[in-house]
């Protein structure tokens, strides 16, 4: 789904989908807004780049002894 | 006497070390100071004179008795609101907490009470430390003290505002995209986001794990360096914490710049985002005179601005999101507007989306850190605009963005704001000086050698 496509409509059944089903017309506005906003972030994240070695920063560490 | 209200950490301990001060005096000063000014500045949240009191007259008589605990002893600070500090609320200035009553100090907290610190009281925030400046919550937000119609940056507004009011000569806050480092900016005062892991954040109220540190405010670099040398070291019980030899920032600050490599990080503020002419001309003058003081100064390139701020907000958002989701399907009303919005920007975000995001993390932390085999520090801006008007929501959306701090939480890397100037409307200009991982002390040195060379930490705002 592109942002351009992404609706008041769209926004309102995912909210319901993930359970936030109290928010009122202002609050689905904001999460409109917001959920464009993380969309065009993930288009600028160069994730072209990585290869199958590249590991998250944080992977699961034991210490010794444990 | 000096004003009491402009003492250094460093000049207040020699003081009262030597019982030319009494931390009462010097508390109640500090008092009357808040009592006076912070209706119309609200850097506290939370004022505590008593429990001030309280704290000086014990370091009092315990410096009386020759039981000298350091040079924090009897030195006034405040915290964020988002750090405990045990018997008092800690609410993130949010509706949603504001009778979460702490049960225990925060390490900070604790260290702090150890070394014989006089609390002062709890800081403002923005909401949950994301969302601000908002008047829609039960307190109202921080102002800048150089100019009250002016935003102070934050999240930790309060930190800020009240250490460059004069209030309190050191605060805690917390920077998960540039927190400490925003406040410091926009209020003319020194702000270090040390390695992460350096500073314990257990009794701290999370925004997104894997990218919050905790970090001192203060109005001169030495003092910033005393306060990361009591509050650095290992705690087990914070998992994010690092066992790594930590202290003696203060002790290593004189050795001046000469010969020293600085890369600048030109482009974050000329291409990336085009920083305000004064912003980009107070960095300049700032990096001719670290020059002139004998650094070689080379520009450097790394990856471009946007980003870093993309990968550093899909995380954030992300792990915001994790923690709020279950206040957020409750009670999304008793949040303001402003962290509302930027938290739910995390509600949609891919489990891959993320993972990327933390793959890309590491990718460009690793060639920022390769850098460092050719220089000491890095210097860049900070904000690139100076501080706009805080009841100018439009103004306030255009520059919350606008900054190249987040790119130092994503690469965990110590990353200092110091003040450059005023522009020409009296408001304070900052840059950073950013060190390879536990490079404290080198970042501390340059800082050091450029405020000396400066006058910009003897400037205060005069509050009406």
């Amino acid at each position: 789904m592109s942002d351009d496509n992404l609706s008041l409509d769209d926004i309102r059944k995912m909210a319901a989908e993930t359970g936030l089903t109290r928010l009122t017309e202002p609050h689905l506005q904001e999460l409109l807004r917001a959920t464009r906003t993380a969309r065009a972030r993930r288009a600028a994240l160069p994730i072209g780049s990585l290869t199958p070695a590249d590991e998250p920063a944080h992977v699961f560490r034991l210490e010794a002894g444990k | 006497m000096t004003d009491l209200a402009w003492l250094t950490v460093a000049e207040a301990a020699e003081l009262l070390r030597g019982r030319k001060l009494s931390p009462v005096e010097y508390a109640k000063a500090l008092i009357a100071r808040v009592e006076r000014h912070d209706g119309k500045l609200n850097a506290f949240l939370r004022f505590t004179p008593d429990l001030a009191l309280e704290d000086a007259r014990r370091a009092e008589a315990e410096i009386a008795r020759g039981a000298w605990r350091g040079p924090l002893h009897g030195v006034p600070y405040g915290l964020k609101d988002i750090v405990d500090y045990a018997g008092l609320p800690t609410t993130a200035h949010s509706k949603i907490l504001k009778d979460n009553v702490a049960k225990a100090d925060a390490c900070v907290a604790q260290k702090l009470k150890a070394a014989g610190g006089v609390f002062m009281g709890k800081l403002s925030t923005h909401e949950f430390a994301t969302g601000g400046p908002s008047f829609d919550l039960p307190w109202p937000p921080a102002r800048n003290p150089w100019n009250r119609d002016h935003f102070c940056g934050g999240s930790s507004s309060g930190a800020g505002a009240a250490t460059a009011a004069g209030f309190v000569p050191m605060a805690i806050g917390t920077d998960t995209g540039g927190s400490v480092r925003n406040p410091a900016s926009m209020c003319g005062i020194a702000g270090m986001k040390a390695t992460y892991g350096l500073v314990s954040r257990r009794g701290v109220l999370p925004l997104a794990y894997s990218l919050d540190h905790v970090g001192p405010l203060t109005r001169a670099v030495r003092d910033n360096a005393l306060l990361l040398d009591l509050i650095a070291g290992h705690d087990p019980l914070d998992p994010g914490s690092v066992a790594h030899a930590a202290g003696g920032y203060s002790a290593q600050l004189d050795r001046g710049v000469k010969g020293l490599r600085i890369g600048v990080i030109r482009h974050f503020y000329t291409r990336d985002m085009k920083a305000d002419p004064e912003v980009a001309a107070g960095i300049e003058a700032a990096v001719a005179k670290l020059a002139e003081l004998g650094a070689e100064v080379r520009e450097i390139q790394t990856a471009p601005l946007g980003e870093y701020n993309a990968c550093n907000r899909t995380i954030l958002t992300s792990e915001a999101f994790a923690l709020h989701e279950k206040w957020l399907r409750e009670r999304p009303q008793d949040y303001g507007a402003l962290a509302r919005e930027r938290i739910m920007a995390g509600a949609f975000v891919r489990a891959a989306d993320y993972i990327n995001a933390t793959r890309l993390r590491r990718k460009m932390a690793d060639a920022f850190h390769a850098l460092f085999s050719g220089i000491d520090v890095a210097v860049t801006a900070s904000s690139m605009d100076p501080p706009c008007r805080i009841d100018d929501p439009k103004a306030i959306e255009h520059t919350y963005g606008r900054q190249a701090r987040a790119a130092f939480n994503i690469t965990g890397g110590p990353a200092l704001s110091v003040p450059v100037g005023f522009n020409k409307a009296g408001l304070p200009l900052g840059m950073q000086i950013v060190g390879k991982p536990y490079g404290e002390a080198m970042v501390y040195r340059v800082a050091h050698a450029y405020e000396q060379a400066t006058d910009w930490v003897k400037r205060h705002p005069p509050l009406a």
